[in-house]
């Protein structure tokens, strides 16, 4: 079975600023579904990613007074899914997993996070809006690619 | 928060004493009198508020506070098993547990043997407590209470007090008790008085054996609404009322272990109102109390001191085998087997069991243990629940291990000891061993909840929740239900409260809840949960809560709320794909369809009420939520037809005919456009018809085309019977087609009666009554598709027939889905399913930021644009262009029939036309009515010479009257009128603007006057480009000796006319023009033409040639100085005919009116103000008032010159002639001297022109800088060789001492391939024209500039004058025909500046020297031999060299000082020669060649 992630970038009031399903593909590759694309696969239970996420945001808030870190390694757990966090000033990211791969997310969160931070230094985006960029989108795949599937 | 206090209260009350009664017959009628069985009488008082005192085993005093009973009867403790696991899977049971009970015996005093009775209910009890293992009783040896009940109504009094006698004589009197209840007597009638004041504390409890009964039956009486959220549910402590049977460890329990509890689920309210039957109805306030006393007795008198005994006694015997056997006996059990802990195989987990007797020391320990726990000696109870929690540890005994672990713990928290902390492990290892080592997940379960009492109840939520989470499994999903329900309502308890987590939960427990069939608890999970997730983007989930909640709701019947839970699907940009959206919208659809009919089913049976006055009403129609209407880019145009709304406006049928309404949904709102239409309409109001200057300021144009970028403060005037179209952007945004059916717009019409101004004003709409035919009429458009995503414009047109007020309030349409709507032949099904429904159009008008309250607030302006006024009908005016030209060239005149015609009602009169650009089009001004058509635009008249007619001089504005006959137009009527149309000067396309404005005869109430407005589009090609300049003659009557008068005559003028065709420089692609020159007309007020005869006619201008024409002006009132600044001026015109048979009439329409209206007529006029039209050139003026300015009055000339043309053009096959005009303005005579300022003069005359070909042609180099100025007027350079030296300066008469003229023969053949280079020998015959001897130098070396004109061919007209005697001259004619691959080159070597005067130049160079100095002798001539080396074919200009001359001083001088002498003799006419390669491709020079060296010898 391959890896599957899912990436989930949470603002202040809960709202999800960015999500991206990532998975690898037989040949190796490996795609990424925000939102509205990668349609049939596991249909059925793509708002379950959300609701993972969304519960786990509690623990996120509780397990952050107790760590230094931003990254707060696996937090909690719904039946195959692993979550990891990492908490900056400006947003939750979330990942959803279903293998440990500690290190592999703590880099994948890290870019990630560089490359959110440059989002918000774009004049043309509200803070607090949805991310909608086919750039971000496709550095986020990067990232993946270099860190969560190798 | 839960407290200690009620943690304790719920797990005291989850471990009752259980009482076993058995009654007798005729003791249960005596309670059934009361509706109640004699335990459910004793129910409401089984827990007593008494504090019972008992010694414990080492005597000391232990107070037992507020004892918790349970009475059941003997014999129906048991549901068996199966049973049980089918209410379980119904309902939530809460069918009491079962315990080791203690017995009572109950005996009315009605019995006729109520001895007997007692004795064989003991007996009986006996009997079956050996032979059935249930119930299980406490104690071997039960405890007997005998209960004789008397009924007061009924019974006989001493009888029964004579068997409470003999009773208590043969029990003892702490064994008995004698209950004498129904004081009153049952009546019927007072029933309902009596209920009110004795209390019923009976329903409650009866009240939950009601929900015994399966839930499902319930669910289906629940009222929507009256459902109690799940909140109060969660709010409330559980009550564990199932937790008793820990007591007990022995496997039989597991049965009803199965009936687990959660009685905190059951609906409050259900039931509730259900018809109650009256309980207690023969019972008084005093039978209350003595029930009350008789438990009180029971307990104090007879349980109490038999529990003492007991207690004393099992401690005692545990003591005592612990004291015999201790420890020892335990180990050598291990060893040796022995025979009471039997190995036996769960039927459950299939794990050995350890099996212990009942009267076995570890069970006796545990007894004795439940029994101290019972009595609230918990402390007593943690401590053998503890020792046996070892005994069973080492034994292996797994379920008994788990048991007194948990029950440890459990007492551990009842004692609440500062000194023994609570053993949350014993909780852990005993849910975990009933778990994993037992495989018994309901024991678990129970066990989870008590655990998870005693944690709430310590603050433990978290952990409480993750210990509920723990319990759920895969295959029990009404129980995982409730356990994940539980774990969700104790995260929402945690600190702080963890509402994602609690919101997961309740949608997982509302997933399980839906699994297990119980749609009304998953239900009101999913809505609980959606609380939190409600507008937090996390759509995914949102939409799955919401689809989930719909289709439950929509099970449960519950359509409303189904209904609205499906809309908010759609309420934000749904992200699902596209089958899921479809499913999505079937089923809204189809659940919003049986909605609606409800409500109509509803509706209906509320009309059932015999109402015949109302009108048939239809329901307010539902809103839907799609498509989405963008409202802010509504729309709304009053127009007058409602085709030529929606389709393009200059839409043009067979007959060429545009009809004016340029005002079309089409067109994007400009600012600048409706900024001019102001101005115009404002023009026209305040200008023509002399309305108050002080209205100015309310002055407010009229609109037709109402957006948000209009001022919508005010109602849009709409005439009764004229069409309103409202366009409506809709957006589709999901992925799937939407189909809308029968698109209409909802509207309100109240209406205003004229007759009585007291009535009411009656109001109709569309929306909820049919009969309104009269009223308005709307348009219905039968289908508009949407396709995925797309936005789309829909017009709809409404047509209000009465006066009054019109409100646009909504758009009806049926939503369905496309797939449906449409069968395989795409017609539409019948039964398709759709839902009819509206949104409403509210367009709101632009921020208000004004006031402090706008500011601080977000205030929007009212917007208008939907509520319109509907007034009297009213005149119309329609008018329609019959042949309106789409294109045309510069200067193009076409002529245009307008018909005007008005289809309102009543006359108009006062017509006028407004319109930026008045100078391109020209009504008739006089006698439209006998006006017929002609083929021709001009008139003709016959050719009289030198004729002038005398006009006056026409003033325009930008507005103009349009003549009617009778000066109106009544209602019907139609009259055509001619239009003629000028293509402007400027090529591009040209937008004219007409604007016209009407008034009624009859006053009308709202509309003063009306307005239509209308642009045509006309493509404009350049044509021609002419440019004119004037300069002096000389007087004819006195000459020099050279013939040349040097007297200049300032009342005449050689006019030159340079005429260019830049057709083809436009347009590449199209055939080529050639123009043919007409007439050349003048207007002016004193200046008239005439040709110089002979002249040449029919001249043609061919494509890309130049062609000079010059004529003669003469000033006809010589001395006659113009007064600028007379307004009414009289101007003549004249004529010169270049075609032999024709003239036409230049000082009637359109001729004259085309040249008023043009800039022309303002160049030559500057003191006239041009009207104030946006469109007039600032430049053109500039100049024109700065060349009048400049220039003095002497060289002043006011001639406008018209040149009228013909051209033969072919517009798609069809070979037509068309003609046009051109107007060129003189201002200035440019003196014959003033060399020096003739390039300035020029540039104020050619400016204009040039830079009109620039634009045009735009392929066109600047000229360089330095370079001679375009267009110089040749007449000069011509005249000077023949002009004597005479009365000018000293330099004027210096330059001309000497003429000279080159001879060379005009054309060479030459084969550059064979000889790359040709030389040919030139002559330069130079003559002196003084009669002193000249000193002259010829250079030769300097280069003139060269200045590339794109000509490639230039035949040039040359009409020179000289003196009185006019010679016309065919100057240069050169053709170039060569084929293009060679002669490509040529071009771009071969083109000299033919604008400067002949200056056609290219490159040559002289060979030899270069240099020469020649004495030249009183009127002598010299021939001079040169040499000109050429390298290509070409046509060059010879004239490339300098002819210096001073007077020959015969002193010997130093030559330098020679030549600063020496004055530089004016040029001698360009000499031209052409060089071909063969004879084939040849630049052909034309048969006659004059040379005017040749003339002006013949001359002399």
């Amino acid at each position: 079975m391959t890896n599957q992630y899912y990436l989930a970038i949470v603002g202040r009031h809960d709202n999800p600023l960015f999500e991206i399903e990532l998975s690898a593909t037989k040949g190796g590759d490996v795609i990424g579904g925000s939102r509205e694309q990668n349609a049939n696969k596991r249909e059925d239970h793509k708002h379950l990613n959300q609701f993972i996420v969304h519960s786990s945001l509690d623990i996120v808030d509780e397990v952050m007074w107790n760590t230094n870190s931003m990254y707060l390694k696996v937090i909690d757990k719904f039946n195959e899914w692993l979550v990891s966090a990492l908490v900056t000033a400006g947003a939750r990211f979330i990942v959803l997993h279903d293998a440990k791969n500690e290190d592999g997310i703590k880099n994948f969160f890290g870019e990630v996070y560089e490359l959110f931070v440059k989002v918000l230094m774009n004049p043309f985006y509200d803070i607090g809006t949805p991310i909608e960029m086919p750039a971000f989108e496709k550095k986020v795949l990067n990232a993946a690619r270099k860190h969560l599937f190798n | 928060m839960v407290s200690t206090q009620s943690a304790y209260e719920i797990i005291q009350s989850a471990f009752p004493f259980h009482i076993a009664a058995m009654c007798s017959d005729d003791a249960e009628a005596v309670c059934r009198k009361n509706n109640l069985s004699f335990v459910d009488l004793l129910r409401p008082f089984c827990k007593p508020t008494l504090e019972g005192r008992i010694k414990d085993p080492s005597n000391l005093l232990h107070v037992v506070r507020n004892p918790n009973f349970r009475i059941m009867y003997f014999s129906n403790q048991f549901v068996p098993s199966a049973m049980a696991r089918k209410m379980m899977s119904d309902a939530v049971s809460r069918h009491p547990p079962s315990t080791e009970s203690i017995g009572m015996i109950v005996v009315s005093s009605s019995n006729p043997d109520a001895m007997e009775a007692y004795r064989k209910m003991v007996a009986d009890q006996m009997q079956r407590q050996k032979q059935s293992s249930q119930p299980k009783w406490f104690f071997p040896s039960t405890l007997h209470y005998f209960v004789l009940i008397h009924d007061c109504a009924n019974g006989d009094d001493q009888k029964a007090e004579a068997l409470w006698e003999s009773l208590r004589a043969a029990y003892g009197v702490n064994s008995c008790h004698f209950l004498k209840i129904n004081t009153k007597q049952h009546n019927e009638n007072d029933n309902m008085g009596n209920s009110v004041n004795v209390p019923d504390p009976w329903s409650q409890y009866m009240h939950d054996k009601l929900s015994l009964e399966p839930l499902d039956t319930s669910n289906s009486n629940i009222l929507p609404g009256k459902q109690s959220p799940i909140i109060k549910e969660l709010k409330r402590p559980p009550t564990l009322s199932v937790l008793g049977s820990s007591l007990s460890t022995d496997s039989e329990m597991t049965n009803s272990n199965e009936h687990l509890a959660g009685d905190q689920y059951q609906l409050d309210g259900v039931a509730a109102d259900a018809d109650r039957t009256k309980y207690g109805i023969c019972l008084t306030l005093s039978d209350h109390d003595r029930l009350r006393n008789f438990i009180h007795d029971f307990i104090v008198r007879g349980l109490y001191p038999y529990l003492e005994y007991m207690l004393r006694t099992l401690y005692e015997q545990v003591n005592a085998r612990k004291g015999l056997h201790g420890k020892f006996f335990s180990v050598t059990k291990k060893w040796f087997g022995g025979n009471k802990p039997t190995a036996s195989t769960n039927s459950q987990s299939g794990l050995p069991e350890v099996a212990y007797a009942g009267d076995s020391h570890e069970m006796q320990m545990r007894r004795l243990a439940d029994l101290a726990f019972l009595l609230q000696h918990y402390d007593l109870a943690y401590t053998f629940y503890h020792s046996a929690k070892k005994e069973f540890h080492t034994d292996h005994a797994w379920l008994q291990f788990a048991g007194v672990a948990e029950m440890a713990a459990v007492s551990n928290f009842m004692l609440n000891s500062a000194q023994k902390p609570y053993p949350m492990h014993y909780m852990e290892s005993a849910i975990g061993t009933y778990l994993s080592t037992c495989k018994l997940p309901l024991y678990a379960t129970r066990c989870t909840f008590l655990s998870t009492e005693i944690m709430k109840a310590k603050g433990l939520n978290n952990d409480a929740a993750q210990a509920y989470i723990r319990v759920t499994s895969e295959d029990f999903d009404l129980r995982s239900s409730l356990l994940l329900e539980q774990a969700a309502y104790c995260f929402n308890l945690a600190k702080p409260p963890m509402k994602r987590k609690c919101a997961f939960h309740l949608i997982l427990a509302g997933h399980r809840f839906s699994k297990s069939g119980q749609r009304t608890h998953a239900l009101s999970c999913y809505k609980l949960a959606l609380q939190t997730y409600k507008k937090k983007a996390w759509h995914l989930a949102e939409d799955h809560i919401n689809f989930t909640i719909g289709r439950h709701s929509y099970t449960l019947r519950d359509l409303s709320n189904a209904l609205e839970a499906f809309r908010s699907l759609f309420s934000h940009k749904c992200l699902q794909p596209a089958n899921q959206q479809n499913l999505f919208l079937r089923e809204f659809l189809n659940v919003y369809k049986q909605y609606l009919t409800q409500v109509e089913k509803y509706n209906e049976f509320n009309s059932l009420v015999p109402d015949v006055q109302a009108p048939p009403t239809r329901a307010p129609l539902p809103i839907l939520p799609l498509p989405i209407i963008i409202q802010n880019s509504t729309r709304v145009l009053l127009t007058n037809s409602k085709e030529e709304c929606i389709t393009q406006g200059d839409r043009k049928d067979e007959t060429d005919i545009v009809r004016a309404s340029s005002v079309t949904l089409t067109q994007r709102f400009d600012p600048l456009r409706a900024k001019s239409w102001a101005s115009l309409e404002e023009a026209v109001v305040f200008g023509k018809t002399k309305r108050d200057k002080h209205s100015l300021a309310n002055f407010r144009p009229s609109i037709q085309l109402f957006s948000s970028k209009t001022n919508n403060s005010y109602k849009p005037a709409a005439v009764v019977g004229e069409y309103i179209v409202v366009e409506i952007v809709i957006k589709n945004p999901l992925k799937i087609s939407l189909f809308l059916g029968d698109v209409t717009l909802i509207w309100r019409h109240i209406s205003k009666t004229d007759s009585d101004t007291f009535g009411e004003n009656k109001i109709i709409s569309n929306e909820n009554t049919t009969e309104y035919d009269n009223f308005v009429e709307s348009e219905v458009i039968d289908s508009f598709v949407l396709a995925q995503n797309e936005e789309k414009s829909i017009q709809l047109y409404i047509r209000p027939l009465k006066i009054g007020e019109l409100e646009i309030s909504a758009i009806t349409y049926r939503l369905s889905n496309y797939s449906f709507a449409l069968d395989s032949s795409g017609k539409r099904m019948t039964g398709s399913v759709g839902v009819c429904g509206k949104q409403e159009l509210r367009p709101v008008g632009n921020r208000l930021n004004n006031t402090e309250n706008e500011r601080f607030n977000v205030v929007y302006a009212t917007d208008n644009r939907l509520h319109l006024n509907v007034v009297a009908p009213a005149p119309l005016l329609e008018v329609s262009f019959c042949n309106f030209p789409s294109r045309l060239l510069c200067g193009e005149i076409q002529q245009v029939t307008v018909e005007l015609c008005n289809t309102g009602s009543g006359p108009l009169h006062n017509l006028y036309v407004a319109s930026s650009y008045p100078e391109l089009f020209s009504f008739s001004d006089d006698k439209p009515d006998n006006w017929s058509e002609n083929d021709t635009v001009y008139s003709k008249v016959p050719v009289i010479k030198y004729h002038t007619r005398h006009n006056k001089a026409k003033k325009i504005t930008n507005v103009i009257a349009v003549p009617l006959p009778e000066s109106k137009l009544v209602s019907g009527c139609s009259v055509k009128l001619p239009l003629w149309i000028i293509g402007s000067a400027i090529p591009g396309v040209q937008e004219i603007d007409f604007l016209f404005y009407y008034e009624p005869l009859e006053p009308h109430p709202r509309l003063g006057y009306r307005i239509l407005k209308h642009v045509s589009l006309v493509s404009i090609s350049s044509s021609l480009n002419i440019t004119a300049s004037a300069c002096n003659t000389y007087q004819g009557d006195t000459e020099n000796e050279l013939g040349v008068s040097d007297r200049i005559d300032l009342n005449q003028a050689i006019v030159s006319l340079n005429i260019e065709n830049l057709y083809q420089l436009q347009r590449v692609k199209s055939t080529m023009l050639s123009f043919r020159i007409m007439q050349v007309s003048s207007v002016s007020p004193h200046w008239t033409i005439y040709p110089i005869q002979p002249y040449h006619k029919d001249i043609t201008v061919t494509p890309k040639e130049k062609v000079l024409l010059c004529f003669k002006a003469r000033n006809s009132n010589p001395g006659f100085i113009d007064d600028e600044d007379c307004q009414d001026i009289q101007v003549l015109f004249s004529n010169i005919s270049l075609k032999d048979d024709i003239e036409l009439d230049s000082s009637s329409t359109p001729c004259s009116d085309f040249f008023f209206r043009s800039g022309c007529w303002y160049a030559l006029m500057p003191n006239i103000n041009k009207p104030s039209v946006k469109s007039f050139n600032q430049n053109e003026k500039l100049l024109a008032g700065t060349g009048s300015r400049r220039m003095s009055k002497k060289f002043d000339i006011r001639l406008g010159l018209v040149i009228i043309w013909e051209s033969d053009i072919e517009v798609d096959g069809i070979r037509r002639t068309i003609t046009g005009q051109h107007h060129v303005p003189v201002t200035t005579i440019i003196p014959l001297n003033d060399d020096k300022d003739k390039p300035k003069q020029e540039a104020v005359n050619q400016k204009e022109p040039e830079k009109r070909k620039r634009i045009a042609t735009g392929s066109m180099e600047k000229p360089k800088p330095g370079s001679k100025p375009p267009g110089r007027p040749p007449l000069p350079a011509h005249l000077a060789p023949s002009t004597p030296p005479s009365v000018k300066s000293a330099d004027e008469f210096r330059k001309r001492m000497v003429k000279y003229k080159l001879r060379h023969p005009s054309s060479v053949y030459h084969d550059f391939h064979n000889k790359r280079l040709c030389i040919i020998p030139v002559t330069l015959i130079l003559q002196n024209c003084r009669d002193e001897p000249l000193d002259i130098f010829i250079n030769l070396a300097k280069a003139k500039d060269k200045t590339l004109v794109r000509y490639n061919l230039c035949r040039i007209y040359i009409i020179v004058l000289t003196g009185p005697r006019v010679y016309i001259l065919i100057f240069h004619v050169l053709k170039f025909s060569s084929t293009k691959s060679k002669s490509e080159e040529n071009l771009n070597t071969i083109i000299g500046d033919a604008a400067t005067a002949f200056g056609l130049t290219a490159s040559f160079t002289w060979v030899g020297n270069t240099a020469y100095k020649r004495r030249l002798e009183a009127k002598d001539q010299i021939c001079l031999s040169l040499m000109a080396s050429f390298c290509v074919c070409n046509v060059y200009n010879l004239n490339e060299l300098q002819v210096y001359a001073a007077l020959h001083r015969d002193e010997c001088e130093d030559t330098k000082k020679i030549r600063s002498n020496m004055v530089e003799q004016y040029p001698c006419a360009d000499s031209y020669i052409v060089l071909n390669s063969t004879k084939q491709d040849s630049f052909e020079l034309d048969d006659t060649i004059y040379d005017i060296a040749d003339d002006t010898n013949d001359e002399d």
